[in-house]
């Protein structure tokens, strides 16, 4: 290993070291007959559980379909929302970036129950309006079923899938777009033969990490799984969790479970970039992509704009606005509008204290899992050694964890450490950190293969040292793609909920965790209520770091790189 | 272009200086608290109590004892449980006091994380009201009951039996708590059981199972609040807590108990945490829980059934069930079974 180099790889080695603290922990319960810390046994027992379980084949049969279903939506619908956004002259396009800045704002727990406001069978206001207009009867569309979870999860996954995937599109080298036409070929052809191969590796990454995060995101299969009886790994684990007594050493188990898919998949990923040299489009003759004349279409791209606006965003926000105003929700017998669960929410003790810790822990886990990710994502595609594979994989691991199972592994490991941080903000700062550096890395490792490595070896024959090449070339020209990164970590870190539930404590409480404790205490309304508080709050601190950062909060929806001439 | 970049570093070293000191800030802020005075205590209290039922309780405290601050902490009971015990398991700093059902108490006494304390206001109560070794106190009652839609189901069409629910008239029409997860849902099933006798349980459970397929949820109010919105007719394993606060918001809710079931109840007490170093607080405070004034303050502020016998307040049992007889559940045995039976409820088709 070059010894010059050796900096780059402490904070991968950082950032592995930190994910098998987990890791380890939930292997170690999985194996063991009662809690971690309390006496036991080593026992097969748990996977036995597991197998024994009667719906296992369901579960695994609904995992795998929901979690691939919502994630091919998610990545299709990005994809086209990219390329209207990124490379067309399509009116309406900085409003429609700030609306999936806004979608990106939503808790997925809150936007779940908009969907259930609108798509149960007998209450569902879309319902209800169906049948009145067609005398269909009030129970058409039934959001309790795997296809209500695909498209809940898709919707939600969208915005993420966008992020991803659009620094991909704006990266493309203009000069290979300019031979295709040039060479004769029609536009569709260029696409389909340039743009689409280009894109692959980001479509790839968003298709991976959106089919882990619905594999492991347990809000929608706890509120719409369970419900609609489509028993998920999730829902299961979720299960075990609030037996009483908890039974953490089953749900290690399927966890565990949860684990190796996900490895599966994150290996599959690995070997896919591995011809990564077949991407570069960013070489030191880069110049701006070009953005296509729509011509006449252009206010037919602007028309599915709205309709995707007025199929998911307006009538989400509108609904839970609508169901907030209601001391309780019954559509066919309204009661009274009322302020109620908003001034239950404002005197909620916890809600103050929430958002300012809120704020602590998002900032902070977004910086550091910024800095943390780009240095594994640099050394797993510019340093392809043993250690920085080795470190990348382990790094990976926490994808797998269900939120609630990283929060268990999180609170055993810090109990025991002499780090004296938990009770505090830091162990959430850590939690989030931990968990999201695989996800952000995912944001660069694109971007990264695209970058040609002839920019950086310039650099070095002109006698710049690692820092300054990092420094003057890959960093501005990773700057659109590491911002989108620290902003959703930022967003979802703020709205995330489960390890706060088991980190949390009264002088750490978060917003999210405040929000919870609302809903699983029966204040269902007034958590509603919380929700657009949060949009409200979320939509806020984005705009003060907007002003932090000086950056255009259209620019982090609608990255476009550096062009690298202007270096 | 260098002036350019020399900017971008200054705002960037600017950032990095306003996030140490910001970090710095919140350490020193959250990780050395200003010491409290030696003649106050802080109390921190797990419960699954609302933290809002539990104001008014907690300012009359204050009031009483100025010199002790209580730091309620709400968590569902399962959470409170996992939280005490890894905590007393890692020699933590952990709750002094805990407020949650009775199902974990016990699995807390058994665990060996409770001290024993008699309060004096013990005195008050039944005997069944309390640990026989002083291990907890129940405080507030948590009766269930099997909830309906009163546009959706007249007095008429209300199932009068348990059988009579398992007509598949009912079908895709009834919520009912997971019995799966051998939490509050299987505990008040498998509590039916020597009621109703073991055959007729079983042939009853898997007659509802099959022919009315209940949807399941792992929250209990999500329950009353799915009948009250018209979703569902029928809600099995309802809290009259929550029955009662949505009737009282005007909401289309009733409740009954089909014939032979009595008003199964889970107590929700209140005990001290093994190595609490705050030991006369945390004795002080489960004596103000308990006593009647405290007792009339929660009956009348929240829809939160009290545990004081005899007591007159607006959310007392004998007020908004005056004719029913109050039976504890889960019993250990229960508890101790309910795990086991998830899976078994699951085979039935659950």
């Amino acid at each position: 290993m070059n010894l010059r180099g050796l900096p780059l790889y402490l904070p991968v080695l950082l950032a592995a070291g930190l994910a098998i603290l987990p890791a380890s922990y939930l292997i170690f319960g999985s194996l063991w007959s009662a809690d971690p810390g309390l006496p036991g046994q080593l026992t097969s027992q748990n996977f036995a559980a597991v197998a024994s379980d009667p719906t296992l084949g369901a579960v695994l049969f609904n995992s795998v379909a929901y979690s691939l279903g919502a994630a091919l939506f998610a990545a299709v619908l990005a994809f086209i929302l990219a390329i209207a956004l990124q490379r067309t002259d399509a009116p309406l396009k900085r409003f429609m970036t700030s609306s999936l800045l806004v979608s990106l704002a939503i808790p997925w727990m809150v936007e779940d129950i908009a969907w259930t406001y609108l798509l149960s069978p007998r209450i569902g206001l879309y319902n209800i309006w169906l049948g009145q207009l067609f005398g269909i009867g009030d129970s058409l569309l039934n959001i309790y079923s795997i296809w209500g979870l695909i498209w809940v999860m898709g919707l939600s996954l969208t915005p993420l899938a966008y992020l991803i995937i659009s620094p991909s599109l704006s990266l493309v080298d203009p000069h290979l777009e300019e031979a295709s036409l040039v060479s004769g070929a029609r536009l569709r052809t260029t696409f389909f033969r340039i743009d689409l191969p280009l894109s692959l590796p980001s479509i790839l990454s968003a298709l991976l990490l959106c089919t882990v995060i619905a594999l492991e995101a347990f809000d929608a299969s706890a509120i719409i799984g369970i419900p609609g009886r489509v028993w998920t790994l999730t829902n299961s684990i979720y299960g075990q969790t609030v037996q009483t007594p908890p039974n953490f050493e089953v749900a290690s188990a399927y966890a565990v479970i949860l684990v190796a898919m996900t490895l599966t998949l994150i290996l599959l990923y690995s070997r896919s970039i591995r011809l990564s040299q077949r991407y570069v489009t960013v070489s030191g003759r880069t110049g701006r992509p070009r953005t296509f004349s729509l011509g006449r279409y252009r206010w037919f791209v602007a028309g599915g704009f709205i309709t995707y606006l007025f199929v998911y965003l307006v009538p989400v926000l509108s609904v839970l606005v609508f169901v907030s105003l209601h001391n309780f929700w019954n559509p066919t017998d309204l009661p009274p509008i009322t302020l109620a669960n908003y001034e239950n929410l404002l005197i909620f003790p916890s809600i103050d204290t929430g958002i300012f810790n809120s704020a602590i822990v998002s900032v902070t886990a977004a910086v550091a899992t910024a800095a943390l990710a780009f240095f594994l994502s640099y050394t797993s595609t510019r340093r392809r050694s043993v250690i920085g594979r080795s470190a990348e994989l382990l790094a990976s691991l926490p994808l797998a964890f269900p939120t609630i199972v990283l929060g268990i592994g999180l609170l055993w490991a810090l109990l025991r450490s002499p780090l004296p941080i938990y009770g505090t903000v830091w162990a959430l700062t850590l939690a989030y950190t931990i968990r999201y550096v695989p996800i952000v890395s995912r944001f660069l490792s694109g971007p990264l293969v695209q970058l040609a490595k002839e920019l950086e070896e310039v650099s070095r024959i002109c006698g710049a040292g690692v820092a300054t090449t990092l420094r003057r070339i890959v960093f501005p020209l990773l700057k659109p793609s590491l911002i989108a990164g620290a902003v959703y970590v930022f967003v979802v870190s703020i709205k995330d909920l489960g390890a706060a539930v088991m980190l949390t404590t009264g002088d750490s409480a978060l917003f999210s965790s405040a929000l919870y404790n609302l809903w699983t205490h029966g204040d269902e309304l007034v958590a509603v209520a919380g929700g657009i508080l949060y949009v409200g709050v979320l939509s806020g601190a984005l705009l003060i770091l907007a002003i932090i950062l000086k950056v255009d909060l259209f620019s982090i929806m609608s990255p476009r790189p550096c062009a690298a001439s202007h270096l | 272009m260098r002036r350019r970049a020399v900017g971008n570093t200054a705002r960037v070293a600017a950032l990095v200086v306003a996030i140490v000191v910001l970090a710095g800030g919140g350490f020193y802020f959250f990780y050395y608290p200003a010491a409290p005075s030696p003649q106050q205590a802080s109390l921190t209290v797990y419960g699954s109590v609302d933290t809002q039922d539990m104001q008014p309780v907690l300012k009359d405290f204050h009031g009483n004892y100025s010199y002790i601050t209580v730091n309620y902490q709400e968590f569902t009971p399962p959470k409170a449980f996992a939280k005490i015990s890894a905590e007393l398991a890692a020699r933590n700093a952990t709750a002094d006091v805990t407020f949650i059902t009775n199902s974990l108490m016990n699995a807390l006494k058994s665990a060996g994380d409770l001290i024993s304390y008699n309060s004096t206001q013990s005195a008050n109560y039944p005997s069944n009201y309390h640990d026989p070794k002083g291990y907890f106190a129940t405080a507030i009652l948590l009766p269930v009951v099997f909830s309906y839609n009163t546009q959706l189901v007249t007095s008429a069409n209300l199932p009068k039996t348990l059988n009579e629910l398992t007509n598949s008239s009912w079908r895709g029409k009834v919520i009912m708590h997971d019995v799966t997860i051998g939490s509050t849902g299987t505990q008040y099933m498998l509590s039916l059981v020597p009621i109703v006798g073991n055959a007729t349980f079983t042939a009853w459970a898997k007659a509802l199972a099959t022919n009315v397929q209940p949807t399941l949820t792992s929250d209990t109010t999500a329950i009353a609040n799915g009948v009250a919105s018209g979703q569902y007719s029928i809600g099995i394993v309802t809290y009259l807590h929550d029955v009662v606060r949505l009737q009282s918001q005007g909401a289309p809710i009733g409740w009954f108990l089909p014939q032979g079931v009595p008003l199964l109840t889970a107590p929700a007490s209140v005990g001290i945490v093994r190595g609490t170093p705050h030991l006369a607080a945390a004795q002080l405070f489960e004596d103000f829980i308990l006593s009647k004034n405290t007792q009339q303050v929660i009956g009348n502020t929240a829809v939160r059934f009290i545990a004081y016998p005899g007591l007159t307040a607006k959310y007392a049992v004998s007020s908004v069930a005056p004719d029913e007889m109050i039976v504890f559940f889960p019993t250990a045995q229960v508890s101790a079974q309910a795990r086991t039976f998830g899976p078994i409820f699951k085979s039935w088709g659950f």
